[in-house]
């Protein structure tokens, strides 16, 4: 699932539940079109209980996009499966947002 | 890393290895293609480990000798060249050469290279693209040009972990395989080190299908795990997906083909490879500009072939090497060396507990105390395991001692001219290392004795209806606490008639005495005594069999030599199991206490003197068996009353069943054997004695001694 809102020009999706293959074509198809669009995109992680390498995927291209137009791009909130993820498959040197864990951890 | 100790490691391994490659060699003839195969890479890969670890602590004299026996090696294995035995002979005294080069390095001593020329000039002729023999002088020239070998250690890139760069098939999220996963598994094999995304192929948002999976990772992978098991990770998706592994300590090369083998990002693959710790800097410029200097021309798809699963021999070679060395570090680990004085200390440690233990027991028995004896005896069965655990600490499998007669049979055949064959069965029996250490000089006696005097020449064997090739025996086992060694020949046997003929010549009988075939063949150990009617450098002189005779009896041990003639011989040796502790059986006559080996004892019953009384043979009817008896007092001749009722222990030694007639059955005692000065080395039936846990003296009666002596003077009494 995601949601959108835009506030003091910042765009910032939100990703809740699962980011895995199942899912992957609709989160795609909602997310894609903000990467062109949006002049300053934050990704909010909070709420992801499960992802997988498509996940994963589809942030690393969208970070991508974002070098490739100079635009800003950060991920925020990180959950624990997140950063589960990210550990095992080495992004978080690769995105190098900085990770806070997200509720009480 | 302690260079020493390595260095150390290096001179054992190299012998473990010299030592696996003579037994592969002497296998070689004779065998079939699979296995020659088989035993041939084995030979290669032991030659290459020793050249590879004297490469790297500078010993570039084992290197440069070593070098040209692998090539030979090398051109055996790819069947340019055929195995002879004059090849096996010639490979052998290179083994030996490599052997006594290592011994130098170890001894810290100038090699004596010049031992190895003639050797090298005789592989420069195998090495010779005809393999015909070539000229002396050629061989020579080849000798003073520098040696053709590559030193390993300079190039190989300072990394024990295993670079994995896999790439996964863009249809892997499509098939249900998530790259996650995969690693996952991966991580139960080993250490994930680093784990370096590839984004590299995920392509701009226009393109990107989210269902397509782009991703690739480079993994520093710390692991004891095989090539192929690290392959068998990736199974699933190996036919989609490009795998490169490129294991520890690997060649510069093997990454310079990795990163030519993805074109399309070589730049950033080079940085991937520093980033995640495969290379150092120095080592990536190494590698780029090596790239250049190559030919830039050569056609991807032969690049790509570089990459994949289909190794080239070398570097096939070069896994199989590295694989060994992981593996022998392995059991390195799981191995500890002693020192042999420790252990010995540890069991006369042990020997002494067990001294104590009985006693303890003993008290504890008599003072009645529930507890107090519930709590000795859980005590005397800890104590017990660890005697068992401690003694078995010495055990050594005798089959490297047997193993060691393949060569000693082979050669010493081939400079007589006989067709002899080794069999060697019961390699895995065990007996003490000291044992082990001693048994050595005693059977290579024994082996050349067979060889020389046992196997007839191919000739005589044929006309007398035997198969062409002679046969030599080598067999160990467990007889009733006894370690049996048997050294066998199917030759021509011991003739009775030309010992005794010698026997009396030599002063060494009386010519009216008359004596058994067995006791003739003891003669055979008297100092001097030969039948050979000839003298040859191996055997014939006469001193030999005396020397075997005491060396086995200073182990407590004896031989037995059985014959047919024509058919051939056996010679037998019976050792102790241990020469520290046995479990005993303590029996009691009068007032006096003495311990039977505790393996001899079969059961126990009690005499019935109204059956005894009807006869004056002394023997018995056991369950249709005669049984005959001993009686104990008489025979030690022990004074004091005879009680009631006396007990029969029956025991068994060498085949042979009798009853010893006894006055008590104390039961079983943990025995520490405690020697008998040398006043009381010809005293046949007592082998020892030991303390008991009351603190008195028993004997340790010896029952094969008993029972021999039991019959020479049955003998004795029958010849009269």
């Amino acid at each position: 699932m995601l949601t959108h809102h835009q506030a003091a020009g910042i765009d910032t999706v939100s990703f809740a539940g699962e980011m895995t293959i199942y899912d992957i074509e609709n989160l795609a198809t909602a997310f894609m079109p903000l990467i062109g669009q949006a002049s300053n995109l934050v990704v909010d992680l909070k709420e992801v209980t499960e992802i997988d390498s498509s996940g994963a995927q589809l942030l690393m291209m969208a970070r991508l996009e974002r070098q490739r137009l100079d635009k800003a791009f950060s991920l925020v909130n990180h959950s624990v499966a997140v950063v589960n993820l990210f550990k095992l498959l080495g992004l978080l040197n690769w995105f190098d947002d900085p990770v806070l864990l997200s509720g009480d951890a | 890393m302690n260079m020493d100790a390595a260095l150390q490691t290096f001179f054992t391994e190299s012998r473990e290895l010299l030592e696996d490659m003579e037994s592969q060699l002497l296998q070689l003839e004779g065998i079939d293609e699979a296995q020659l195969q088989e035993s041939l890479n084995a030979v290669f890969r032991a030659a290459h480990t020793i050249k590879g670890s004297a490469g790297i602590f500078n010993l570039d004299f084992i290197v440069a000798f070593t070098h040209v026996v692998e090539s030979v090696l090398d051109r055996l294995r790819n069947q340019q060249i055929a195995i002879d035995e004059a090849l096996v002979s010639l490979l052998l005294s290179c083994r030996d050469h490599i052997a006594a080069l290592v011994d130098a390095a170890e001894a810290k001593e100038p090699p004596d290279v010049s031992a190895g020329e003639p050797l090298l000039a005789e592989l420069q002729q195998y090495l010779a693209a005809d393999a015909q023999p070539t000229s002396h002088a050629a061989a020579t020239q080849v000798a003073n040009t520098p040696p053709p070998f590559e030193r390993m250690a300079a190039d190989a890139v300072s990394n024990d972990c295993w670079h994995i760069s896999v790439r996964f098939g863009l249809n892997s999220f499509r098939d249900g395989m998530d790259p996650l996963s995969f690693l996952t598994y991966l991580g139960t094999l080993g250490n994930l080190v680093s784990v370096t995304p590839l984004a590299e192929f995920i392509p701009a948002l226009e393109q990107y299908d989210c269902e397509s999976c782009y991703l690739g990772f480079a993994i520093q992978f710390a692991s004891q795990a095989s090539k192929q098991e690290i392959e068998d990770v990736f199974e699933f998706v190996k036919e989609d997906s490009e795998l490169h592994i490129i294991s520890p300590n690997s060649q510069l090369t093997e990454y310079i083909q990795l990163i030519e083998s993805m074109p399309e990002i070589d730049q950033r693959l080079g940085e991937i490879l520093l980033q995640c710790g495969a290379l150092t800097a120095a080592e990536l410029q190494r590698a780029l500009s090596r790239q250049q200097q190559q030919q830039p021309t050569a056609p991807i798809g032969e690049i790509l072939a570089h990459g994949d699963a289909s190794l080239n021999p070398v570097l096939d070679a070069a896994l199989t090497k590295q694989s060994k060395v992981r593996e022998s570090l392995a059991k390195e680990q799981k191995s500890l060396r002693v020192d042999a004085d420790k252990l010995d200390h540890l069991i006369n440690l042990v020997g002494e507990l067990v001294t104590a233990g009985a006693g303890t027991s003993l008290l504890a028995d008599s003072l009645g105390d529930g507890n107090l004896c519930e709590s000795v005896s859980i005590l005397n069965g800890l104590l017990e395991e660890v005697r068992d655990a401690a003694l078995k600490l010495r055990m050594v499998p005798i089959g490297a001692t047997f193993s060691r007669f393949q060569r000693v049979v082979r050669d010493i055949a081939k400079e007589l001219g006989k067709d002899i064959e080794l069999q060697i069965t019961g390699a895995e029996t065990e007996l003490d290392k000291s044992v082990v250490e001693k048994i050595g000089d005693p059977l290579m006696h024994l082996v050349r004795n067979a060889i020389d005097h046992g196997i007839e020449s191919q000739a005589t064997r044929l006309a007398q209806g035997k198969s062409e090739r002679g046969e030599i025996s080598l067999h160990a086992y467990h007889d009733s606490g006894n370690i049996v060694i048997e050294v066998g020949d199917d030759g021509k046997g011991l003739d009775p008639e030309v010992i005794r003929r010698k026997a009396i010549e030599k002063g060494l009988l009386d010519e009216q005495s008359n004596l058994s075939d067995e006791e003739l063949f003891n003669i055979i150990f008297e100092p001097g005594f030969s039948t050979a009617a000839q003298v040859s450098n191996l055997s014939g002189r006469g001193v030999g069999m005396d020397v075997v005779k005491r060396n086995i009896a200073d182990l407590r041990g004896r031989v037995e030599v059985l014959s047919q003639l024509g058919q051939g011989s056996t010679m037998r040796i019976i050792l102790p199991l241990t020469l520290a502790i046995i479990d005993g059986f303590v029996i009691g006559v009068a007032d006096e206490q003495y311990v039977l080996p505790l393996d001899t004892v079969l059961e126990c019953l009690e005499l019935n003197s109204a059956e005894l009384d009807s006869t004056d043979e002394p023997y018995i009817n056991l369950r249709g068996q005669v049984l005959p008896l001993i009686f104990l007092r008489d025979y030690l001749a022990v004074r004091g009353s005879k009680p009631r009722r006396q007990s029969i222990v029956v025991v068994q030694s060498g085949g042979q069943s009798a009853g010893i007639v006894v006055d008590r059955l104390y039961g079983e005692f943990q025995t520490v054997i405690k020697p008998l000065g040398k006043l009381f080395s010809r005293v046949g039936c007592v082998s020892g004695s030991t303390i008991l846990g009351n603190g008195t003296v028993a004997l340790i009666l010896d029952i094969h001694g008993l029972l021999d002596a039991m019959i020479a003077y049955e003998q004795l009494q029958y010849r009269r």
